[in-house]
């Protein structure tokens, strides 16, 4: 055993709520994936101050996140109560943080379906005041989740292209994007919006940036016919753009991540 | 103290007017993040301060990539930045030990053991950076909350050979330095003046409080006590090589109010008064 492999044993064990609950509980089956001397030499440590430390640092993974991928929606609590950061306080809450495994889809799953229902939940008078309130927490919701998707590999553009796993096409009743070019500026009151379809593409670069641009018709098709055995020209016949276009679109697309 | 030490704070974006209105206060800002795309501010904040790189560059346990090394280069060019400054920390696992997928990283600092292998791992790829940048390269040790039954390296002694070895100087934190005490039950000013103060080049002050999780004490972006003051004089009078002192609060949920009289409380202790 050596300090490196005790230390990456260490992190494990913080980052994964149920292999700590396995350690806890004298379940010698930990000590494969952390090492049989690591496994002891773990098993000796305060197991209140490792849990307590545990849910700190989940706390701060996933409040990170909420802050940064819920901003808008931040931005409206002092208008509708709801702050998706008070998730961390509630029992399921705590106990989401308590069982997750930093850094999964699922734990992230668990997460953002209990933000999803304490925002959406009897949201009737908010709603009235600001009706595309739920277009506006599936858009935070898509962005968290695609951040949590597994990034893709590789360094270039693998051909034919390939639509990578996290990309998702988002279908909104309002024009999100017009609302939160209003909410950057500082604009309160609630800014106003029409009802407007549209379509967003969200993706995330191989660097694990999250972006959410406008996805027309052309681009949308593009996108979905992107499934790794369509080479560029058929792509280009498909979305009925110029070979040229086709590729300077799929540029576009493999710099932010949803074509790999 | 040398008189020439300037006093100065993080840069906090949302407070981006509030700071250029102090720039009479303020001299200088650390940069945790690089400038946001929709930064109105920052042309002017670049201008107006000199800014100090404290951003996340990579884990100096492991060597740093091209990428890595290009991206602190980068940024370092882009401030103007006279040193750099990395945590002393470890947030991810090694790299080959889990298939190349270092994941997760934590978000939060954390502090790696003070081991040998590590220690000599440290130095190697601090030195790297450090020769890489070209300029002075800070490390800043993170307070152990939990600790584990393995002969290790005290921090000082840790600390001491660190920058022997790799030629770095230290970003001391006060507050870390009051926790790593409180957590090992040491007095505080017996632990300051073991560590390698003649390498500090920067000093981070800010406040504690009781954490809901930890249940007990830790960092938080509030005005310093009295005690943490004068732990802060203490470790400054030790300095030589001291340049900055920064008020170590960065948060989104940072108010205009504790800024500036974060900022005139550490002008007040320093004798620099605007």
């Amino acid at each position: 055993m050596t300090g490196r492999s005790l230390h990456d044993a260490l992190l494990t064990l913080l980052c994964d709520g149920p292999l700590r609950a396995r350690l806890l509980t004298g379940d010698t089956s930990a000590s494969g994936t952390l090492g049989r001397e690591e496994w002891v030499m773990l098993r000796r440590v305060s197991s209140e101050r490792l849990c307590r430390l545990a849910r700190f640092l989940a706390r701060h993974y996933y409040r990170e996140r909420i802050v940064r991928l819920f901003r808008h929606v931040r931005t409206l609590a002092a208008h509708t109560g709801r702050d998706p950061l008070a998730v961390l306080t509630t029992p399921a809450g705590l106990a989401s943080l308590d069982q997750s495994v930093l850094g999964t889809t699922a734990s992230a799953e668990r997460l953002v379906s209990l933000i999803e229902d304490s925002l959406i939940g009897s949201d009737a008078a908010i709603r009235r005041a600001i009706p595309y309130w739920r277009d506006l927490v599936r858009y935070h919701a898509t962005m968290f989740r695609v951040e949590a998707g597994a990034p893709h590999s590789g360094g270039g553009r693998s051909e034919p292209p390939r639509r990578t796993p996290s990309t998702r096409i988002l279908e909104l009743d309002w024009d999100i994007p017009g609302v939160i070019a209003d909410l950057r500026k500082g604009a309160l009151p609630v800014p106003i919006a029409n009802p407007t379809p549209t379509c967003l593409l969200v993706a995330r670069s191989r660097h694990g940036r999250v972006t959410a641009v406008r996805c027309s018709q052309d681009i949308r098709v593009l996108v979905e016919a992107a499934d790794g055995q369509r080479r560029v020209e058929e792509l280009a016949r498909s979305s009925g753009l110029s070979f040229e276009e086709t590729e300077g679109l799929l540029r576009q697309l493999e710099e932010i991540g949803a074509i790999g | 103290m040398a008189s020439s030490v300037s006093i100065g704070a993080f840069y906090n974006p949302h407070l981006a007017h509030e700071t250029l209105a102090a720039s009479d206060l303020i001299g200088h800002l650390a940069m945790a993040d690089p400038p946001g795309q929709h930064d109105p501010a920052w042309p002017e904040i670049r201008d107006r301060f000199t800014l100090l790189l404290h951003d996340y560059l990579g884990q100096l346990s492991e060597p740093l990539d091209e990428e890595e090394l290009g991206r602190a280069r980068s940024l370092l060019d882009q401030y103007r930045s006279p040193w750099a400054a990395e945590h002393l920390q470890r947030i991810h696992r090694t790299a080959s030990a889990v298939g190349d997928d270092d994941r997760p990283r934590l978000d939060y600092v954390f502090p790696p053991l003070y081991t040998e292998d590590l220690l000599a791992d440290y130095a190697q790829n601090a030195r790297l950076l450090r020769e890489h940048l070209g300029v002075p390269l800070a490390v800043e040790p993170i307070p152990t909350y939990l600790h584990l039954d393995l002969p290790q390296m005290s921090e000082p002694e840790f600390l001491h050979r660190l920058c022997e070895q790799s030629g770095c100087h230290l970003l001391l934190d006060i507050v870390h330095t009051w926790l790593s005490a409180r957590v090992a039950g040491r007095d505080p000013r017996s632990l300051l003046l073991q560590l390698p103060l003649e390498r500090v080049i920067e000093i981070h002050v800010s406040g504690h409080a009781p954490d809901p999780d930890l249940e007990e004490p830790w960092i938080a972006p509030i005005l310093p006590n009295t005690e943490i003051l004068d732990l802060a004089e203490l470790a400054a009078a030790r300095a030589p090589g001291l340049r900055a002192i920064t008020f170590d609060a960065f948060t989104p949920s940072l108010r205009p109010e504790t800024l500036l009289a974060g900022m005139r409380m550490l002008r007040e202790r320093f004798g620099q008064r605007a």
